[in-house]
């Protein structure tokens, strides 16, 4: 049979203390929060403006949809890059016949826990650059011509860090060849 | 006896082709003249002036103004306009296939035979040349006797043949060559053929290519009879044919280019005995612009 005793009743005083301090800690906490949540950087930009931090992309074959915003996320928890999402559509050409080059449109498509700044670079064409400031999603369209896998990341604005990375692959169709027949009796044989 | 004989010589070239064909792979690895891409098709139509004698006695010749070409590769089947075929083994320097091809003589007797639709003029579809029958040739006098007339007989039917058999081609240096030895299966002359021809290039001229090609054909006597025989008149034996052929292709753009080719083939003497047989040649030429629609 349990028994309360005197330093039982001690103990419990004390956890009741500290239940109380944390509460008014995290009432406190609350009441500061509060209005950031309901700022300014939560308001999505226009699709087709220009990108907020005045770079542009460079490329005239661009037709870029332009960034959009989509949510917000409670900020002061620092960016992990496993939180930055990259997709690219699509993600393979297939060169078949005589095919020399891929020549498409290709859409690519960003999203984050968080507001993120970075930049959308395409390694191989360096020309290509589209950046998001406090954006936690963008999206980009882009004309490329290529003949080799092609690879899209996304990077911080001091474009160092790689945050994501997506390859476009480029697949050529394995062509055979064989024996035109000769047919002397044919008329141009 | 000759077909025994002929039967047996292809069956050891065959042999011969497929004991030593595992040791050698095609060469192809790019679309060139001697090579072409697996699954790929070939359309051309090429216009220009040209003609066909014809050997039968008051034979129409055959005009060749539109010449259209057609030709598809897969893998192992393939068909080269009216010859469609599959291939056994494709090597380094040796092909085997088995191909079907149509009796040729035809196209001197019916102007709607299929070989004359590849080759279209204002009367491809106009029917045989002479009706419900057909001219024989008067037989040979001496100078003392009055020249004799003509006779009009009635036009014993030919119907289309199609041939089948093994073909092989081969490569040695510059020269090509082909041998097909071919046995009728439509049931009609119940003949056979061996054909075998060589080509090379013998040189450039205005910035275009000539080409020699010789060659033969040897037609069984059931073949020849079907086509150049006739009934209690002539009975034919076999007849083998040469033939020589110069051709000159010139590229003009993209898709067009100039060919021209002149083509004699002589007659075997069971062929040119024949009471319907006024030549003992026919000679093909054609001159005119060629237009790729697809390569």
């Amino acid at each position: 049979m349990h028994q309360w005793t005197g330093s039982h009743r001690r103990l419990g005083a004390i956890r009741r203390g500290w239940r109380r301090l944390a509460a008014a800690v995290g009432l406190l906490f609350a009441a500061t929060a509060w209005p950031a949540a309901n700022g300014p950087s939560a308001s999505a930009p226009s699709a087709n403006g220009p990108p907020p931090n005045g770079h542009s992309a460079t490329a005239s074959a661009l037709s870029a949809s332009g960034p959009t915003a989509s949510g917000s996320s409670a900020s002061g928890s620092g960016p992990a890059d496993e939180d930055i999402h990259l997709e690219i559509s699509p993600r393979i050409c297939t060169l078949t016949g005589n095919d020399k080059q891929c020549s498409i449109p290709v859409h690519a498509q960003w999203r984050s826990k968080h507001d993120e700044s970075l930049c959308l670079v395409i390694l191989e064409h360096k020309e290509i650059q589209r950046c998001w400031e406090h954006y936690s999603a963008g999206t980009y369209t882009v004309e490329l011509v290529f003949t080799q896998d092609v690879v899209f990341q996304l990077r911080d604005v001091s474009l160092e860090h790689v945050l994501a990375s997506e390859a476009l692959r480029v697949i050529r169709e394995a062509i055979q060849y064989r024996h035109r027949r000769r047919q002397p009796w044919n008329i141009f044989d | 006896m000759a077909r025994r004989r002929v039967g047996a010589a292809a069956a050891a070239i065959v042999c011969l082709l497929v004991a030593t064909a595992a040791f050698a792979e095609s060469e192809c690895t790019a679309s060139t003249d001697e090579c072409v891409a697996v699954g790929s098709w070939s359309f051309s139509v090429a216009l220009g002036a040209g003609v066909r004698t014809n050997p039968i006695f008051d034979g129409r010749d055959i005009p060749l103004i539109l010449v259209p070409q057609f030709s598809y590769y897969g893998k192992r089947f393939f068909i080269e306009n009216l010859d469609p075929g599959v291939t056994l083994f494709d090597g380094e320097s040796n092909t085997l296939s088995l191909v079907a091809s149509p009796g040729y003589d035809r196209v001197f007797f019916y102007r709607s035979d299929l070989q004359n639709f590849f080759v279209l003029s204002p009367a491809s579809f106009s029917g045989n040349y002479s009706g419900a029958t057909t001219l024989v040739k008067p037989p040979p006098q001496s100078s003392q006797q009055a020249p004799a007339d003509a006779r009009e007989l009635p036009q014993p039917a030919r119907k289309v043949t199609y041939l089948a058999g093994p073909e092989w081609t081969f490569k040695r240096g510059s020269m090509t060559g082909q041998v097909d030895y071919l046995h009728e299966i439509t049931g009609h002359t119940h003949g056979a053929e061996l054909r075998a021809a060589v080509g090379m290039p013998i040189g450039s001229l205005l910035g275009g290519s000539v080409n020699a090609r010789t060659g033969l054909t040897w037609k069984s006597a059931s073949t020849v009879n079907y086509y150049y025989g006739y009934p209690g008149l002539y009975r034919a034996g076999w007849a083998l044919n040469p033939f020589v052929k110069l051709g000159y292709s010139r590229p003009l753009s993209r898709k067009w280019q100039l060919d021209a080719f002149v083509h004699v083939e002589r007659l075997g003497n069971a062929i040119s005995d024949s009471p319907i047989v006024d030549r003992h040649y026919v000679t093909t030429a054609f001159i005119g612009a060629t237009y790729v629609f697809h390569k």
